[in-house]
């Protein structure tokens, strides 16, 4: 499930993608209509992805590898 | 002397600019005795370095020696790194020094140097093998002495700039024996636990604080690990052999901070840029497509919509008609067809039928005919033979005298057809006579 979604780095790049097909305006309408859709979406999960976070602070002792 | 003569300044400039220029006593590595030093309230310090056969001056500003742990003094053996530098004022040659060690660590330089020329031969750090850095790490693995100061600039760089990151920490001895061994296994670990980049900082120290950074082996697992890997350790003018082997060699800690995450403001104002212009880009063609309806819709039937419904139904209207048509058409023609086949068929067995019905009367007539001429020619022969008959009736000849003589009922015609006792049956004019033949005589005449 977790790797059909895009990365963050994916996202980004699909977005930049779609504004700059957008800005040529050469696509027919339903065109433009879906990717403005898609680009939305991308806005509001990338922007979601920043906002909602806390950062997680993980100890790991490589000295401890030992005792597994 | 034919040579033309030239000015001091000429000659110390000559003499500066080629000094300066070769790049061998630039950012040289000098090793030498300590003597004349004073130490100026301006923080910089002036001495001399000399061996058993020669000296030369040098200065050392107080921006670099700041970095040095130890105030040196006359006699003191040190290792200095320094830029050869002419004072045109004076005609005299002096170094700058920018970086001093005690002298014992001569030896650890010289490994230093080695090592790094035969990794560097071997293409431990050659920029092809360096990995690209992921613009938005979501997963940084942190590689860094317990409760260090480097910690702490790296972890509050990182909540300051991109705070989204889950960092991963991998604690380990950053100086001392153990400490390269405990820096491969965590950058082993580290390489294994799927990172997005990991980081491996250390805060300034000595060379020998430093130390641990100058492994081969370590140099070795940077150069094999599949993340990509940035250094910041000690200051700006240390170099490590581990900075070398890294796939991006940051100043300091903070530095690599800096160059492992973006940051967050930036990336955010970028997707509202992002939004800005995708909201843009499409209002501006939605307005563009408003207008193109607009025109198209001062055209033709769009001023009257009604048209818009109404001719599909004319014309559907039309197209029912015609097909009614067609179908009637194609109905009639089938019908006249039919009726005339039909015609043809019910002629033809008329006919055929009148055909036979003369053939069959001719047939008859002739037949009538056959039979009458038949009959008739039948009567006339029969009429004949009638009278023939009864002009040759032996009857009638019996009737004139003669008998028939009938033996066994066959007419006797010759005398060698009976033989003498013979009973034979007499045919008379009236009725019929028994008799026997008592002589038989072949030659007889008839009287």
């Amino acid at each position: 499930m977790a790797d059909k979604e895009k990365t963050f780095e994916e996202s980004m790049a699909r977005l930049e993608e779609i504004v700059r097909i957008l800005e040529k305006n050469e696509k027919p309408l339903d065109e433009t209509i879906a990717l403005f859709e898609e680009g939305l979406k991308l806005v509001r999960t990338c922007d979601a992805r920043l906002k909602s976070f806390e950062t997680k602070i993980e100890e790991i002792t490589a000295a401890d590898h030992e005792e597994e | 002397m034919s040579q033309r003569a030239v000015s001091v300044s000429a000659l110390v400039h000559y003499v500066k600019q080629k000094l300066e220029g070769d790049p061998l006593i630039q950012r040289v590595l000098v090793e030498g005795e300590i003597s004349n030093f004073s130490n100026y309230r301006s923080g910089h310090w002036y001495f001399s370095l000399k061996d058993g056969a020669a000296q030369i001056r040098c200065v050392m500003f107080a921006s670099a020696n700041s970095r040095v742990k130890f105030l040196p003094k006359d006699g003191d053996k040190v290792l200095v790194q320094a830029d050869l530098n002419v004072y045109e004022a004076r005609g005299e040659m002096q170094l700058i020094v920018t970086a001093m060690q005690a002298a014992g660590l001569g030896e650890l330089y010289r490994q230093y140097e080695e090592l790094k020329k035969k990794l560097e031969t071997e293409g431990l750090f050659a920029p092809e093998h360096k990995k690209p850095l992921p613009p938005y790490p979501f997963s940084i693995g942190l590689i860094t002495g317990k409760n260090t100061a480097a910690r702490s600039d790296v972890l509050t760089t990182l909540q300051r700039r991109w705070p989204v990151a889950a960092i991963t920490e991998y604690p380990v001895l950053v100086q001392g024996t153990e400490s390269a061994g405990q820096i491969v296994q965590a950058l082993k670990k580290a390489d294994e636990s799927g990172h997005d980049v990991l980081l491996l900082v250390r805060g300034g120290g000595s060379i020998e604080d430093l130390w641990s950074f100058n492994d081969e082996t370590l140099a070795r697992t940077i150069y094999a690990l599949n993340t990509p890997l940035i250094t910041g350790v000690g200051h700006e003018t240390d170099f490590t052999i581990a900075d070398f082997a890294a796939d991006l060699r940051a100043p300091t800690p903070t530095g690599a901070a800096e160059r492992c995450a973006p940051d967050i403001r930036d990336v955010l104002s970028r997707i509202d840029q992002f939004h800005v212009r995708l909201r843009g880009a499409v209002s501006a063609r939605m307005s563009a497509e408003r207008r193109h309806i607009d025109a198209i819709r001062r055209y033709s039937w769009f001023a009257d919509p009604q048209r818009l419904v109404r001719d599909p139904q004319l014309r559907l209207n039309d197209l029912a008609i015609r097909l009614d048509d067609e179908i009637r058409a194609v109905r009639q023609m089938q019908d006249g067809r039919l009726r005339q086949l039909m015609g043809n068929l019910q002629k033809a067995l008329r006919e055929r039928m009148r055909d036979t019905e003369n053939t069959l009367h001719e047939n008859r007539q002739a037949v009538l005919y056959a039979l009458n001429l038949r009959l008739t020619r039948e009567n006339d022969r029969l009429q004949k033979n009638i009278h023939l008959l009864d002009a040759y009736s032996p009857l009638k000849v019996i009737a004139r005298g003669y008998s028939i003589v009938l033996k066994n009922g066959t007419a006797v015609r010759r005398a060698d057809m009976v033989q003498k006792g013979d009973e034979v049956e007499l045919l008379l004019g009236r009725g019929k006579a028994a008799a026997v033949i008592t002589d038989t005589d072949m030659e007889a005449e008839h009287g």
